[in-house]
């Protein structure tokens, strides 16, 4: 079984979990970083779950041996890392709010009372991700057919050039899907000024409430007694 | 039979603000009830003229627009932009820009919580649509995971929830499979029969045929012709040319001949391969072994996801095979050596296009070469696109992009050349190019490698058609005159 969360309590537990990731000390980041991946193993999400605890566990130790090591050649390296770790909580939860279906996100946003226009630009933005994602695996897989892919070695040395191939069809084809995507929602009255219906019944339940309560509560323990 | 129009052009011209395309003068009437096909050469402002009527022009994409055009009596300039979807429902032809939400059962409520429907409503006349065009088992899917004929099937269901009067429809077949195809007919003629109006930009017309009363003919911005169905059967196949268009009715084109396999040289070569879109995937071609010779063109078909892709993908070596050899010209070649030796043109050519301009996009990767340059000029120059050298080749149209990378390709002097739908969503002058262009690669010694719904295509340009079926190569057939009707059936059907 799996836990269902009201979009808004996902969106709550990103606000809160980016607010406590700059206020607790580094020593202790790994203990919201646990209540993350708990958070997203009871919405089923383990492989999400796992993959981000083992990017964790690689930025800790890393992060450990650059200090050890204390060379300031690594210093920059280091503050990537501490970056890194510092936003994971953010990402995972932002993670479990990717996977909610547009329909119910846009239903959530707006019993929010959110304005109209962010909302549309929120939900596009969402929907965008994922189109993203397979517009750069069509782009890579050209580059690899003409040997300018970012997954071969021989480029890395020249960087700019690389990044140029990337980023230069992918700006074409956003430019594209974004004008072709907008026409589409035109043409299906997202403009109407009225009030908007969904079926989705979006509902505060007790899952939320539990949720909400035992972040909140972890969250006292470790800045009060953890580490 | 008095017949009541729905829809009226008078004197409409219209120029875009950022685009050459436009309209010219044009005065159209359609009825209710009526299914009215627009065709004509790419450019011709097919797309342009269905947008007025969804109201895209004058309120979404802007531009000079001058005569009146009405909707239901009413005139366009008096519509509120937004209220366009309740009476127009409108089916664009990429799906991956159509869809604005994840899945399928939103993106078909999507006008309706739009409007404001009341949700029971909304969940009823979901109900209904999914029952009546056999899409419920559908409904929780992403969207993104459909086949092409699915998601076609998905987005007419969705124009369909506001019950509008009119549906506008640009080039709905483009990406679609002859099987595919017959079904967006099938759901067509079931709008029709409910009384609906129905305009549709299409190059493809042997499937609209039985539908349309009338197929209109535009030309540079222009209405120059119109037929009925049976004026179009009656033109001739030098008129069809002239007019670049696509034939109106499934036949075979017995110009061409399957090539004597036995005197052909062997270029690339499958040895009980193994295939799988990944290293721990689960295969999707098992023990595939066939040959392919120099200067042969060969079709490639098959249900949707049954591997076609996955297949071309691990020929050039993107992917590795799981088990088998792969030879190019007698020797085995690992999957790295390959990249390189083949090219893959894929379908949409703005992915493939890297550079600033059309002579930099072919020297790129070749700056070192001795006698890049003067290859590069011979291609182009053979390709048409000699004259468009310092463009940007954003700022190409879609057939010269086409060709473009095609002429990238050639550059690397390839062992194989694999095609990826060359011919969707082309018109038939430009299909008939495509033809051309691939028997002359074809002549010059490249072997070419096509996959492809286009029967058209495969009569015109293969010399042998290969048919994927569950995991498995089910048929190999040379492409002659006498056994085109076989070839047709098979690509009609998709089953042996």
């Amino acid at each position: 079984m799996r836990a269902i969360f009201d979009p808004r309590t996902q969106l709550l537990v990103v606000l809160i979990a980016s607010g406590a990731v700059f206020l607790v000390d580094l020593s202790k980041l790994w203990q919201i970083i646990a209540f993350m991946a708990v958070y997203l193993i009871v919405q089923g999400m383990h492989r999400l779950a796992i993959r981000y605890l083992v990017i964790a566990a690689f930025l800790i130790v890393f992060q450990e041996i650059l200090v050890r090591v204390g060379s300031s050649f690594f210093s920059s390296l280091s503050f990537l890392a501490y970056l890194g770790l510092r936003f994971l909580p953010v990402l995972m939860g932002a993670g479990s709010l990717g996977r909610v279906p547009s329909g119910k996100l846009i239903a959530a946003l707006t019993a929010l009372r959110l304005p109209r226009g962010l909302l549309i630009s929120l939900a596009v933005s969402f929907r965008f991700l994922p189109i993203m994602r397979l517009e750069y695996e069509a782009i890579q897989t050209s580059a690899q057919l003409r040997g300018v892919s970012v997954t071969s070695p021989r480029n890395w040395l020249r960087p700019l050039r690389t990044f140029e191939y990337t980023i230069v069809p992918l700006l074409m084809r956003s430019l594209k899907i974004s004008d072709e995507l907008a026409a589409s929602a035109t043409t299906k009255g997202i403009d109407y000024p009225g009030q908007k219906t969904s079926i989705h019944t979006i509902s505060f339940g007790l899952q939320d409430i539990i949720v909400l309560v035992a972040y909140t509560g972890w969250l006292v323990v470790v800045f009060q007694y953890g580490g | 039979m008095f017949k009541k129009a729905i829809v009226e052009m008078n004197k409409v011209s219209f120029q875009y603000n950022d685009s050459y395309e436009q309209l010219k003068q044009v005065d159209l009437t359609i009825y209710e009830g009526e299914c009215v096909v627009v065709t004509g050469p790419s450019g011709s402002g097919k797309t342009t003229l269905t947008r007025l009527l969804n109201g895209l022009i004058p309120n979404f994409y802007e531009g000079k627009l001058t005569g009146t055009v009405t909707l239901r009596r009413k005139n366009i300039s008096e519509i509120e932009p937004w209220s366009f979807g309740r009476f127009v429902g409108s089916v664009f032809q990429d799906s991956r820009s159509q869809f604005f939400t994840s899945i399928v059962e939103d993106e078909i409520a999507f006008s309706g919580e739009n409007y404001g429907m009341a949700p029971e409503l909304i969940r009823e006349r979901l109900g209904e649509l999914t029952l009546k065009t056999g899409i419920a088992h559908l409904l929780p899917k992403d969207v993104h995971r459909l086949s092409s004929g699915e998601k076609q099937k998905v987005a007419v269901a969705s124009a369909r929830l506001t019950e509008p009067e009119i549906y506008v429809m640009d080039e709905p077949s483009a990406n679609l499979d002859m099987r595919a195809t017959k079904e967006l007919a099938e759901s067509l003629s079931s709008l029709k029969e409910r009384g609906s109006s129905i305009i549709i930009a299409e190059h493809r017309l042997y499937y609209l045929l039985p539908i349309a009363d009338r197929i209109i003919y535009m030309s540079q911005g222009e209405i120059t012709e119109e037929w009925t169905p049976a004026e179009m059967l009656a033109l001739t196949a030098n008129e069809l040319e002239f007019y670049g268009l696509r034939s109106p009715v499934i036949r075979g084109n017995a110009s061409i001949l399957g090539a004597n396999r036995k005197a052909l040289q062997e270029r690339v070569s499958l040895e009980r391969a193994f295939i799988a879109p990944g290293k721990r995937k689960q295969r999707v071609l098992e023990d595939i072994s066939c040959s392919f010779g120099k200067g042969e063109v060969t079709a490639i078909t098959g249900p949707n996801g049954v591997g076609k892709t996955t297949f071309a993908r691990t020929l050039c070596g993107l992917i590795r095979e799981q088990a088998g050899t792969i030879q190019l010209n007698g020797k085995p070649v690992r999957a790295k050596k390959r990249l390189g030796k083949m090219w893959f043109v894929m379908q949409d050519s703005d992915y493939q296009l890297f550079s600033d301009s059309v002579y930099n996009e072919l020297l790129m990767t070749h700056e070192k070469d001795a006698g890049a340059a003067e290859r590069a000029e011979s291609i182009l120059k053979e390709l048409d696109l000699w004259a468009f050298r310092e463009h940007h080749p954003a700022s190409l149209s879609g057939g010269q992009k086409q060709r473009l990378t095609f002429a990238v390709g050639l550059m690397n002097k390839p062992d194989m050349i694999i095609l990826d739908e060359p011919t969707s969503g082309l018109d038939g002058r430009n299909m008939r190019r495509v033809v051309k262009l691939i028997r002359q690669m074809a002549s010059s010694g490249v072997t070419v490698l096509v996959i492809t719904h286009d029967y058209e295509l495969v009569c015109g340009a293969c010399d042998r058609l290969l048919f994927f079926q569950e995991k498995k190569l089910q048929a190999d057939i040379s492409v002659t005159a006498s056994s085109a009707p076989k070839v047709i059936k098979l690509m009609e059907t998709l089953q042996c």
